[in-house]
Parts: structure tokens; C-alpha cells; sequence
């Protein structure tokens, strides 16, 4: 989505909240720290709550059809997705605040679902055994931190307090609701080696510093 | 510097918060997320465009990624929240690019089929990748002229 991220005719800077509400996001605004919705584009909470801003016109299209009918176009400087490569010899990389640490899908796989903590966020992290679906989940749910354990397609609360699809986290049983889903970025373990020189690869038997590895 | 590697970090340092802010954002997020332990709060990068061949259509220089160290924050503060309201992060946790930059068509190499999100206005024409954006979830611009902040 697109907004004009302007109120009677002040511009706002916005930032990201990092809450969910009806499991959206939601962003804040750096002149007043009103709590905004970002489906409805409206402030939920705070001084302008209430508020709402205009949406631009977008459009959600390929990058070469889009520069077909934009040749003089400028691209964001920011990487493409990775492709062509296999997954497998990749690692799912999770970053909060100061710490990241590197999910080797070989090891995942063979663990089928890990819980842990980065960033001090509890996380899952999940690959599918043999499909290339991976998804990185919070574990906090309804204000409880849960053990996640893989069953098949499900991921299932060690607790037993609710069953969710693998793949996307939504709720097949129990009331807590659909997983919250969390940023995560695959990367070759070198180049995470060469970036990340402060971040650790995760291992079964405990995380191991770049540094050290 | 060549910007062909996807996992290049993305130093700006002008738009990096202080030691000092970043002190004053972890206290006021513990007392606003008491169920998550933040542990530090400093953003591994701030947005793309250290490299030679980025620029900005508007010649913009990029919002402050500061937070104000005082401002104020309903969840914290205790507002009742709506139904369905869950404290998920801490603010900025996942970081927005608040001085994006951009490069021709001719310095960029992304695949045909890389969905981008593409927005129009007055004749300048920009895409924003979907695969970046999910990452960082937020790009805040100024699109001739015209405060645009674009989401997923």
C-alpha cells in the first residue's frame, strides 16, 4: 500500500510499531506517537486517533512489465530476491535489535521446527521437510510463550493449547488465533559469514559465533 | 561500492540513532512491552543507498530515523487498545528505510519477474521490490515533492 503520509497538509514521518491489530501491521507517527492501522490507513490510538490518511495509487506488478510501460522508471537500491538457487545450501537468517543468528535449512530440516529466542523475540523457525516453504513465527501467543513441535503439515503447541499449518501459521485449533508471522531473509552462510560478522549459526547443540565458526 | 550482493549491509550512518537515543528507546520499550524482553535496541541498518550509483529523484536527503526520546506512546501509556490489539515488537524493531535511495534502470539487475510494488506520480515512475519489503516492511519517500510512505 501507498499513503500520503501527510495530515492537513503537515508531513508525518511514520515508523513501524511492531504490534498487530486484526493481524496487521501498524505504524506510529514520529510527531504525536499516535498508533496507526495500516489496512484502513487510520490512527487507532493516540492524539490523532481517528485520523486517516490518503491512499495513493499503487500497483503490484512485475518488474519487467513495469518497465515496459515505465522505461525511464527508477528502482529502489535495495536487492532482488534471491533465485535459482537451492535452498538447501542456504540459511534462513532472523535479525532483531542487535542480534541475528543463521537457521542452516539442511539443519532445520532435520529438526523440523526451532525454538529459541533472538533479539530477545521467542521465535519458531520452520522448514518444510520437503518443500521449500520456511516461515518464521512468533512464539508469543496470547501473551504466553509457547513450545512449538512440528506434526506433519502442523506446528503444535507443546502445551497443547492450539494446532496451526506449518506453512502459514494459520489456526487449525485452539483460541490463541493464526500464528504471528515475522521477517526473515535467506542468505549463503558465507555471505552471512562476510555481513554478519556478530551474528551466530544456529546448531542443535547451541549457537556458534561467526567469529568463532 | 559494487551493490550486486543481496546481503550487503547498508550502512548511512547520518540516519543511524545515537548511542544515546537507542538507551533512551530501551527503557521506554520495556516499560511498553514488559511481556518481551528487548535485550538492545540497535538497528543493524537504515535503509539502502551507500552506493555510488544511488540518488534520490527528489534530491531528498531522507526523514531522521529518531525517535523522539520523549514521545509519547498510547500502548505504554496505557490506553485501553482495541479488540484484537497485540503488542507484537518494539517500535522500529523491524526497521523502516527512512532515506531510501534509488538507481536507473540501466544500474539495476533485478528478474523480469520480481514483483514490485510500482507508483506513479507526475511522470516519475518508481518500483519498490516485494522481496526487500519484506523484510523491512516499510519505505518512507518523498515523491515529487509529495510525503509517500509505502507499506507491506
Amino acid at each position: 500500500m501507498v499513503h500520503r503520509r501527510e495530515v492537513d497538509g503537515r508531513p508525518l514521518v511514520l515508523g513501524n510499531q511492531g504490534d498487530l491489530w486484526g493481524n496487521a501491521m501498524t505504524w506510529f507517527d514520529h510527531e504525536t506517537g499516535s498508533v496507526w492501522s495500516q489496512p484502513i490507513g487510520e490512527a487507532i490510538l493516540g492524539p490523532l486517533t481517528g485520523t486517516r490518511l490518503d491512499l495513493l495509487a499503487s500497483t503490484l506488478t512485475e518488474w519487467g512489465d513495469w518497465l515496459e510501460r515505465h522505461p525511464d522508471t527508477v528502482a529502489l537500491d535495495a536487492p532482488a530476491r534471491m533465485s535459482g538457487f537451492a535452498l538447501a545450501q542456504m540459511a534462513i537468517v532472523v535479525e532483531f535489535g542487535s542480534e541475528s543468528v543463521a537457521f542452516p535449512v539442511s539443519e532445520l530440516r532435520q529438526a523440523g521446527v526451532v525454538n529459541t529466542n533472538v533479539g530477545g523475540i521467542p521465535v519458531a523457525v520452520t522448514v518444510d521437510d520437503d518443500s521449500d516453504d520456511w516461515a518464521v513465527y512468533s512464539r508469543l501467543i496470547d501473551g504466553r510463550t509457547v513450545e512449538l513441535e512440528r506434526s506433519g503439515d502442523d506446528l503444535v503447541a507443546a502445551d497443547g493449547s492450539g494446532r496451526w499449518t506449518a506453512e502459514r501459521g494459520v489456526q487449525r485449533s485452539g483460541d490463541g488465533g493464526n500464528l504471528d508471522v515475522l521477517p526473515g531473509f535467506t542468505s549463503f552462510p558465507a555471505d552471512y559469514t562476510t555481513f554478519f560478522p556478530d551474528g551466530a549459526f544456529w546448531r542443535s547443540s547451541g549457537n556458534v559465533p561467526v567469529a568463532g565458526s | 561500492m559494487a551493490h550486486d550482493d543481496p546481503f550487503l549491509p547498508e550502512f548511512d550512518e547520518t540516519h543511524r540513532p545515537s548511542p544515546a537515543l537507542s538507551v533512551g528507546v530501551l527503557v521506554s520499550l520495556a516499560a511498553a512491552l514488559a511481556v518481551i524482553a528487548v535485550v538492545v535496541f540497535v538497528p543493524a541498518d537504515s535503509g539502502p543507498g551507500s552506493s555510488q550509483d544511488s540518488f534520490h529523484p527528489d534530491g531528498w536527503e531522507g526523514a531522521s530515523a529518531q525517535i523522539p526520546s520523549d514521545l509519547f506512546d498510547p500502548v505504554a501509556a496505557g490506553e485501553s487498545l482495541p479488540d484484537g490489539y497485540r503488542p507484537v515488537l518494539p517500535r522500529d524493531g523491524i526497521f523502516p528505510v527512512y532515506a531510501p535511495k534509488f538507481r536507473t534502470v540501466e544500474n539495476t539487475d533485478w528478474p523480469s519477474d520480481e514483483l514490485i510494488i510500482g507508483v506513479e506520480i507526475d511522470g516519475d515512475a518508481r518500483a519498490y521490490p516485494i522481496g526487500f519489503l519484506t523484510r523491512r516492511e516499510i519505505v518512507v519517500d518523498m515523491h515529487r515533492g509529495i510525503p509517500t510512505f509505502v507499506t507491506w
